[in-house]
C-alpha cells in the first residue's frame, strides 16, 4: 500500500499514458485502414434507387477497392444523387466514358459497386464530373453503344456475385453447406417421381387415343348403315309405300326430311371427332408444359424452404397448455 | 394524510431534492473551469482517485472485458454460421462491446468501487467534522473534495473504458482461435475495417458523462450525510441507485442523439 | 492601539428544536484574549464555529475588516479566511492524508508557491516543544487523541493567523501537556495575536484572559475585562445561576 501511495503519479502516469497510446494507436490504425487520411478524388454519379447502399459501400475495379461511397440522397426526381470518392492511386483509372455499376448480394442485401472503364485510358475525367450508372439511360446508352465493354465485366460481376453467394453458402460450419446438393438431388427425386406419372399419363393418353379411333369407327359405320336405309327411304317404290302413303305427302316426305337432316348432323359428328383426334398431341403438350410448371413451383417451393433467411421464419402454432387444470382435477 | 396528498409530498421532496443537486452541479462545474486554482492541494487528491478508480479497476475491468469479448464471439459464431454470416461477428464486437457495453459496464464497476466509496468516505468526512476542518481552513469542501474527484473519475473513466475494449477485442481473438485459427492480423484488419473513429468517439464521450455522473452523484449523496453514522449507508445505497439510473439514461440519450444524427 | 477585529451583529441561530443563540453582538479587538465561559448546550461551541465562518448564522452577519463572511463573494472572503485559524476540540484532522499533508494542506491550498524549508523548520521547533516525537508520515488514525490536538494547535501557529479561533484548548489533554498548551498559548499572545477561546479552566482564565465573556443560553450576559475589579470577584464567586437561568 505504502509503495503505491509513494509512487502514486508514477502509476497513474503510467496507467493513462498507455491508454493515450492505445487510443492514439487505434486512431491511426482506423485511419490507415479505412484511408482516412488518404488524399481522394470526389465524383458524383445517380441511381434509380438506394437499396444496399452504406456509407461503407466501396467501389471495386477488377476486384480491388479504388474507393468509397461518401453519402448519398434522394433528389427531386426521385432518383439517388451520390457522391464517390476515389483514393489518389486509382484517381487515373477514372476516365471519360466510365460507367458505375450497382449490384446486390440478394443474401446479405448488401450492394456492390463496379466500375466499368471506359475505352480510352488517358482521356481522365477531371475531378467532381459525373460519372453514369448502369441503372441510368446515360449508363445503358454507353453499354448499348459498345463503348464500355459490357460482356466480360458485367457477366464477371454477375458472376461475383454468383460466386459470392456460392461462398457464403459454403463458408464455415455453414449448416446450409450443402443445400444446392441437397437441392439438387430433390429436384432429381421429385421430377422423377413426376416423370413416371407423366409415363402413366402418356399410358393414358394412348388408350384414350385408341378408344377415341375406335368409337369414331363404329360411328362411321353406323353412319353408312344409316346412309343405305336413308337411299332406300329415298326412292320407295315398295308396296308398303303405295299401301300406307300413295301420296307420299303424309309420311313418306317428312321421314325422308328428317332423315337427310340427321345425315348432315351425323357428317358434322364425323368431322368434330376427326377434329379431337388430330387434337389430342396438343393435350399432351399441354399436360407437358403443366409438368414444367409443377417442377418450377417445387424449385421455387424448395428454394424457400432451403433459403436461411426464411426458413423457420414462420413459427410453428403452439398450443397453449393450461397449467392450472394439471394441478387440480376438474371436478374439484 | 390522504395518498394524493402523500405523494404530493413525496414529488415535492424529491423535485426539491433534484434541484437542490442541479444547484449543487452547477456550482461544481463552475468550480471545474477555475480547475488550475489551488493546484497543488488538488492534484493529490486527483491523482489518487485516479489511481483507486482507474488502476486499481483494471484487473477486474479486464478480466470482464475479456470474458464478455469472448462470450461474445463464441454467442456469435453459434449463431452467425447458421446464416453463413460468421464475418458479421465484427459488426456486432464493435457495436456491442465498443459502442454499447464498454462504456456501461466500466461505470457500473466504477459505480461499485469508486461510486459507494466516494459517498462512504465525505459522509464520513462530514460525521467527523472533517468537513468542518476544511472550511475552517478557508478550503471549500466542494472545490477540494468534489471537484478533484469528478475530474478523476471522468478521467479513471475514460481510460478504463479504453483498457476495457482493448482486453474485450483481445479476448475476441483469443476465444476465437479457439474454435477457427484466425490470423490475428486478418482479425484486426476486419475489426478496424468495421470500427468508425465515432464508434471510439461515442464510448469515450459516454464515460465522460458517466464519470461526471457517477461523481456528482455519489459527492453529493455523501455530502448529504448529516450527523449519525447510520446516514452513510442510506445515502451510499441512493447514491448506487441514482448513479444506475442516471448512466442507463444517459446511455439511451447519447445513442438516441448518435442516431438521430 | 487596540482596534475592532472582528465584530458579531445580532447573530441568531435555530435549531429545528428551539432557539440556540437568540441576538449575539459581540466586538473582537486586537492583540487581546477574550475567554468565552459557559455550559455546555450555552451554544458556545456553536459561536465560534459561526465567527470562524464554517457555521452560517440564521440571522445577523460577522464582519472581519469591512467584510461580511457570510455575505461577499468568495475571493474576498477567502482572503479573510487566510487570517483566520480555528482549533477544533477534538483536534480533527483528515483522514486520509498523513500528518504532513495534513499540516501544509492550507499552504498547498492557498498559494502556489510556499517556503517549504522554512515551514518545516518551524513544524519541528514545535514537534520539539509540544514533545511530539516524528509523526509526518503516519495517518491520523495512527495517532493518540491528545497528540492529534496538540498538532492542531501547530497547524494553526504556523498559518501565522491575526485571529485564532480556540474551542476548548485543555480538553482532553494530559497535565503535562496542559501546561505546554498555556505556555504555547502565551507566546501566541506574545506575538500580539488575537484569541477567542472557550474553556471552563481557571487557569487559563487567570493566566491569559484579556476579558471574560459570560454566555448563558444563547446570550452573552457579561463581559468583563481584567483591568476591571469585578475580574476575580467573578472567578471567585461564579455561581450557577450566573450561567444557567433557573
Amino acid at each position: 500500500m505504502k509503495f503505491k501511495f509513494k509512487h502514486t503519479d508514477k502509476i497513474v502516469g503510467f496507467f493513462l499514458f498507455t491508454a493515450l497510446v492505445v487510443l492514439i494507436l487505434s486512431f491511426v490504425v482506423i485511419a490507415l485502414s479505412q484511408k482516412i487520411l488518404v488524399k481522394k478524388y470526389e465524383f458524383q454519379t445517380r441511381f434509380k434507387d438506394a437499396v444496399g447502399l452504406s456509407s461503407t459501400t466501396v467501389l471495386k475495379f477488377k476486384g480491388f477497392e479504388i474507393g468509397k461511397i461518401k453519402d448519398f440522397n434522394l433528389n427531386e426526381e426521385n432518383l439517388i444523387d451520390a457522391r464517390i470518392v476515389v483514393y489518389e492511386e486509382y484517381r487515373n483509372k477514372i476516365v471519360v466514358n466510365s460507367v458505375i455499376n450497382k449490384s446486390s448480394n440478394p443474401l446479405t442485401g448488401k450492394s456492390s459497386l463496379e466500375f466499368l472503364q471506359g475505352p480510352d485510358w488517358k482521356d481522365i475525367l477531371p475531378e467532381g464530373e459525373y460519372i453514369p450508372s448502369l441503372s441510368m439511360p446515360e449508363g445503358q446508352k454507353l453499354l448499348e453503344e459498345n463503348i464500355i465493354q459490357k460482356e466480360g465485366d458485367v457477366i464477371a460481376s454477375v458472376l461475383t456475385n454468383i460466386d459470392n453467394i456460392l461462398y457464403n453458402l459454403n463458408q464455415d460450419n455453414n449448416a446450409d453447406k450443402g443445400v444446392i446438393f441437397r437441392l439438387l438431388y430433390n429436384l432429381a427425386n421429385s421430377s422423377e417421381v413426376l416423370n413416371k406419372d407423366l409415363n402413366r399419363m402418356y399410358e393414358l393418353m394412348g388408350t384414350m387415343n385408341t378408344e377415341l379411333q375406335l368409337t369414331t369407327g363404329l360411328l362411321q359405320e353406323t353412319l353408312i348403315s344409316t346412309r343405305t336405309t336413308l337411299e332406300n327411304y329415298q326412292d320407295p317404290e315398295g308396296l308398303l309405300v303405295k299401301m300406307i302413303d300413295p301420296d307420299r305427302t303424309d309420311l313418306i316426305t317428312p321421314l325422308s326430311q328428317s332423315l337427310n337432316q340427321l345425315n348432315e348432323n351425323l357428317v358434322q359428328l364425323d368431322e368434330l371427332l376427326d377434329f379431337l383426334n388430330s387434337r389430342t398431341p396438343e393435350f399432351s403438350t399441354i399436360i407437358l408444359e403443366g409438368k414444367n410448371s409443377l417442377l418450377a413451383v417445387q424449385k421455387t417451393l424448395e428454394g424457400i424452404n432451403n433459403n436461411p433467411l426464411i426458413r423457420r421464419g414462420i413459427p410453428d402454432d403452439s398450443k397453449a397448455t393450461d397449467n392450472n387444470s394439471k394441478l387440480r382435477p376438474k371436478d374439484f | 394524510m390522504l395518498i394524493t396528498e402523500k405523494m404530493y409530498r413525496g414529488f415535492k421532496d424529491q423535485f426539491a431534492d433534484i434541484y437542490q443537486f442541479l444547484l449543487f452541479s452547477v456550482h461544481i462545474f463552475r468550480k471545474i473551469i477555475s480547475f488550475r486554482r489551488q493546484r497543488q492541494a488538488r492534484t493529490l487528491v486527483l491523482l489518487r482517485q485516479i489511481l483507486f478508480t482507474g488502476f486499481e479497476a483494471l484487473p477486474l475491468i479486464s478480466f470482464l472485458a475479456l470474458s464478455i469479448g469472448g462470450l461474445i464471439i463464441i454467442q456469435g459464431y453459434n449463431i452467425l454460421e447458421n446464416f453463413g454470416q460468421s464475418n458479421l461477428v465484427f459488426v456486432i464486437l464493435v457495436t456491442v462491446v465498443i459502442r454499447e457495453l464498454s462504456a456501461i459496464l466500466t461505470a457500473l464497476i466504477v459505480i461499485a468501487r469508486s461510486g459507494t466509496a466516494i459517498s462512504t468516505e465525505l459522509g464520513n468526512m462530514v460525521i467527523n467534522n472533517e468537513i468542518n476542518l476544511l472550511l475552517s481552513l478557508g478550503i471549500s469542501p466542494v472545490s477540494y473534495l468534489v471537484v478533484s474527484r469528478v475530474v478523476g473519475v471522468v478521467v479513471a473513466l475514460i481510460t478504463l473504458t479504453i483498457y476495457f475494449n482493448l482486453a474485450a477485442l483481445l479476448g475476441g481473438w483469443l476465444f476465437s482461435t479457439l474454435f477457427y485459427p484466425i490470423n490475428f492480423n486478418y482479425f484486426f484488419t476486419q475489426l478496424f475495417q468495421q470500427l468508425a473513429v465515432t464508434d471510439i468517439i461515442i464510448s469515450v464521450l459516454k464515460s465522460i458523462f458517466f464519470g461526471i455522473g457517477i461523481a456528482l452523484i455519489s459527492s453529493y449523496q455523501g455530502l448529504k450525510v448529516n450527523i449519525a453514522s447510520t446516514e452513510v449507508p442510506q445515502r451510499t445505497i441512493k447514491a448506487v441507485v441514482s448513479s444506475i439510473v442516471f448512466v442507463v439514461f444517459a446511455d439511451i440519450l447519447i445513442t438516441a442523439i448518435f442516431y438521430l444524427l | 492601539m487596540n482596534e475592532i477585529l472582528l465584530s458579531v451583529k445580532n447573530v441568531k441561530w435555530n435549531s429545528p428544536e428551539k432557539e440556540i443563540l437568540k441576538g449575539i453582538d459581540l466586538e473582537l479587538v486586537t492583540d487581546r484574549i477574550s475567554v468565552l465561559c459557559g455550559l455546555e448546550e450555552s451554544g458556545k461551541s456553536l459561536l465560534l464555529k459561526i465567527i470562524a465562518g464554517i457555521e452560517p448564522p440564521d440571522q445577523g452577519s460577522i464582519i472581519y475588516d469591512g467584510v461580511d463572511l457570510f455575505n461577499a463573494d468568495e475571493k474576498r472572503v477567502l482572503e479573510i479566511r487566510k487570517k483566520l485559524a480555528f482549533v477544533f476540540e477534538d483536534g480533527v484532522h483528515l483522514s486520509n492524508l498523513i500528518i504532513r499533508e495534513n499540516l501544509l494542506l492550507p499552504f498547498k491550498y492557498h498559494y502556489d508557491k510556499f517556503d517549504l524549508n522554512y515551514l518545516m523548520s518551524e513544524i519541528n521547533r514545535y514537534l520539539k516543544f509540544f514533545g511530539i516525537g516524528n509523526v509526518m508520515e503516519e495517518r491520523p488514525a495512527q495517532i493518540s487523541r491528545s497528540k492529534l490536538k496538540l498538532l492542531a494547535f501547530i497547524r494553526a501557529a504556523i498559518t501565522d493567523p491575526e485571529l485564532i479561533v480556540i474551542d476548548n484548548p485543555l480538553f482532553n489533554l494530559e497535565l503535562i501537556n496542559q501546561i505546554q498548551v498555556l505556555k504555547f498559548l502565551q507566546q501566541l499572545k506574545d506575538k500580539h495575536k488575537t484569541m477567542l477561546i472557550t474553556s471552563g479552566s481557571r487557569d487559563l482564565i487567570e493566566n491569559l484572559a484579556d476579558e471574560l465573556l459570560i454566555i448563558k443560553e444563547g446570550m452573552i450576559t457579561a463581559r468583563i475585562s481584567r483591568s476591571s475589579s469585578e475580574f476575580q470577584s467573578m472567578l471567585d464567586n461564579l455561581e450557577l445561576s450566573d450561567l444557567k437561568g433557573v
